[in-house]
């Protein structure tokens, strides 16, 4: 099958081209270096099927950072496919560079220019049929948003994918006033306000805010829809599942699917809302801002300012934050980054947070609040472990600030939504129902009590693990444990061991202190494996799973007002580092005038 | 001079950049190179951080590579 390679500078919009061309669900945002790996999917253009690759973004062949030389790999192999050169109208000019290298590689290369509304609206003027007899290549203007102008471009392009491709001839790129007008650097009045490093960090504040007060508040939209759905599942489909005679089968379809599957769904609109939110920031170009403002804060913990799109990504999902640091250009950037990224509560963590708050405490919303700023501040503490924190290199292009379309907003949410159900019904029912197996039968096979199952038998050693923070059960460690395979089944095990919650409000905390430092999924284990390597990223998990357990001893010990003996610990750590720094300084000294003395 | 000593909104030219051949490649890329013009537009609390703007686009940078892009005021 003949390829199609969509090269261009990041944040071109080749991954939007990519979506309207072939129907994928790649993922797209208003900022430089979304796309950090070669998506491949097939494309029927006219009569003929192609397999479209959208390649990360690259400024130039001698590239530096990692994602770029995967582009530059990919291209050096394909030196044969054709190329859709996806240009922003606005980036022309500094594009030329890298058309030229293109072109000098003896690609057969047309250009795709996008985002010509917004480049004319701000002053700029583009003739594509100039351009093209410029250039001495094909031309074609897209928007990629409109079908109507995808199935135009496809019909103007699909000539020069049967090979008739012109010969190129110039090797000099160059733009002409006639062709080309480019507006000067101007900002608008949002980008202005943004500019401004109070304004903007103080609306990226407030604005977290009141998404987590939307999604979490007792009361809010979040809170309202899920007890809508959680009404559904315990009450209603309960009832039904209860009329059952048998007492296996009704054991199956209470404890295995609706109380563990059940409990997990009933989050969707929380989960929803802040997808809906995180998809809202990336579009909208705002993060490339606060990268800036940053920048500053994250060089004092060997991070820079591009953090800060893998950290808000974390918020996320934890494997998808890790594979964009490959955007990083530096390994131990992304190696510290990678690190910090598991202590990023994910969006699977936030069933757990709310399960467990939502007995304890009047607010559970602050409670939440207060975890999600706690991951974040042990994130940028973490960092510092890492050694070579030497000043490092920060230049990233700001993008546009622009209001995010809501189809797109819509189609990527649901996509996103569409995935959290698929893991429920698949990966989260299977574990459910694997656990309902060895919890309801014993060893002769005989249905039982879960204190009497096999899952006891394989589990009971595990109940001193958690005896420190006052709770010696086996099944509270079973059910932090399973999150190993996805953080959700912490909620979805508690809810089939437990009607009422085996903890007090101090191991309540401690214990979400565990979840929140543990390490993350299986699948984010095997991303961060692929990009640190594996046997990095297993004991980072070690590590973490370690700490994990110390912290939460620790926190439930100052939680039963240990606090104070706690604190003389670490007053006293902290002085033994600084004796131990001054006592390097003295020796030295001693050292010197010992010197001196010989030597008079 | 450098761009760390342009003011906020002066335009001045480029005439030398002493940073790695790499980080000389991405800011070529970026349209930062020797006879490019160059207008600082912002810099951020502490100076750490410097906005620039170089024909239509921005492009945010540290302070270690603004103090090694050489300049003379237009």
């Amino acid at each position: 099958m003949k390829e199609i390679l969509l090269v261009g500078n990041p944040n071109a919009g080749k991954s939007t081209l990519f979506n309207a061309l072939t129907g994928a669900h790649a993922r797209v945002g208003n900022w430089h270096g979304v796309t950090v790996d070669v998506a491949k999917r097939e494309g029927k253009f006219c009569t003929e099927t192609y397999l479209v690759c959208d390649l990360p973004g690259i400024y130039s062949l001698d590239s530096m950072s990692m994602e770029e030389k995967i582009t530059r790999d990919y291209l050096r192999e394909h030196h044969h496919s054709p190329v859709l050169f996806v240009c922003e109208c606005a980036a022309l000019e500094r594009s030329l560079h890298l058309l030229r290298q293109l072109m000098e590689g003896d690609h057969q290369i047309v250009l795709v220019l996008t985002k010509k509304r917004a480049f004319e609206k701000r002053g700029g003027r583009i003739n594509p049929d100039l351009l093209s007899e410029e250039l001495g290549i094909p031309v074609f203007a897209v928007n990629a948003k409109k079908r109507h102008s995808v199935s135009c471009f496809l019909c103007r392009l699909t000539p020069y994918l049967h090979g008739n491709f012109p010969r190129i001839k110039r090797r000099e790129c160059a733009l002409s006033s006639h062709s080309y007008r480019a507006p000067t650097a101007s900002f608008t009045r949002w980008e202005r306000l943004f500019c401004n490093p109070f304004a903007c960090i103080a609306c990226f504040l407030l604005l977290m805010t009141a998404i987590f007060y939307l999604t979490f508040a007792r009361g809010g939209v979040g809170d309202a829809l899920k007890s809508c759905i959680e009404q559904l599942f315990t009450e209603e489909l309960a009832r039904h599942a209860q009329a059952v005679s048998s007492p296996v089968v009704r054991s199956f379809l209470v404890d295995g699917i609706l109380r563990g599957v059940g409990s997990v769904l009933s989050f969707l609109p929380q989960i929803a809302l802040l997808f809906f939110f995180l998809t809202f920031l990336e579009e909208s170009g705002f993060l490339s801002y606060l990268a800036m403002h940053t920048d500053g804060v994250l060089a004092l913990f060997g991070l820079n300012g591009r953090a800060v799109f893998s950290l808000l990504m974390g918020f996320g999902c934890t494997a998808t934050a890790i594979m964009t640091t490959r955007g990083l250009d530096e390994k131990k950037m992304q190696f510290r980054t990678a690190f910090c990224l598991s202590y990023v509560p994910c969006s699977a963590k936030l069933p757990v947070f709310l399960t467990l708050f939502a007995s304890f405490f009047a607010r559970p919303f602050v409670a939440v609040l207060f975890c999600y700023a706690f991951g974040i501040v042990l994130s940028l503490l973490v960092s510092l472990f890492f050694p070579g924190r030497k000043e490092q290199v920060f230049v990233m292009e700001l993008a546009p600030l622009q209001i995010p379309h809501p189809f797109f907003v819509l189609k990527s949410l649901l996509f996103q939504l569409k995935q959290f159900i698929i893991k429920t019904a698949t990966v989260l029912l299977a574990f459910f129902l694997l656990s309902w197996l060895l919890s309801s039968f014993n060893l002769q096979f005989a249905f039982c009590g879960v204190e009497e199952s096999i899952l006891a038998q394989l589990c009971k050693a595990l109940q001193y693990l958690f005896a420190p923070i006052g709770c010696c059960d086996w099944k509270v460690a079973y059910a932090a444990l399973s999150g190993l395979i996805a953080k959700e089944n912490i909620a979805g095990m508690l809810s089939v061991f437990f009607d009422e919650l085996p903890f007090t409000a101090q191991s309540a905390v401690a214990f979400a202190v565990f979840v929140l430092t543990c390490p993350p999924c299986i699948s984010a284990i095997s991303v961060c494996a692929r990009e640190v390597g594996t046997k990095r990223a297993l004991l980072y998990a070690f590590v973490q799973l370690v700490s994990a357990l110390i912290l939460s001893y620790l926190t439930y010990f100052a939680l039963q007002g240990g606090w104070q003996l706690l604190l003389c610990v670490a007053a006293l750590a902290l002085a033994i580092c600084l004796m131990g720094r001054n006592r390097h300084e003295k020796v030295y000294r001693h050292r010197r005038n010992h010197a001196e003395k010989v030597y008079r | 001079m450098t761009v760390c000593d342009l003011k906020r909104g002066e335009t001045a030219t480029v005439v030398g950049l002493g940073v790695s051949p790499q980080l000389k490649e991405r800011l070529r890329a970026l349209c930062i190179y020797p006879n490019a013009k160059i207008t600082l537009l912002k810099v951020s609390l502490f100076r750490t951080t410097y906005l620039v703007g170089v024909g239509f686009c921005k492009v945010a940078m540290r302070r270690c590579v603004a103090q090694e892009i050489r300049v003379v005021r237009k």
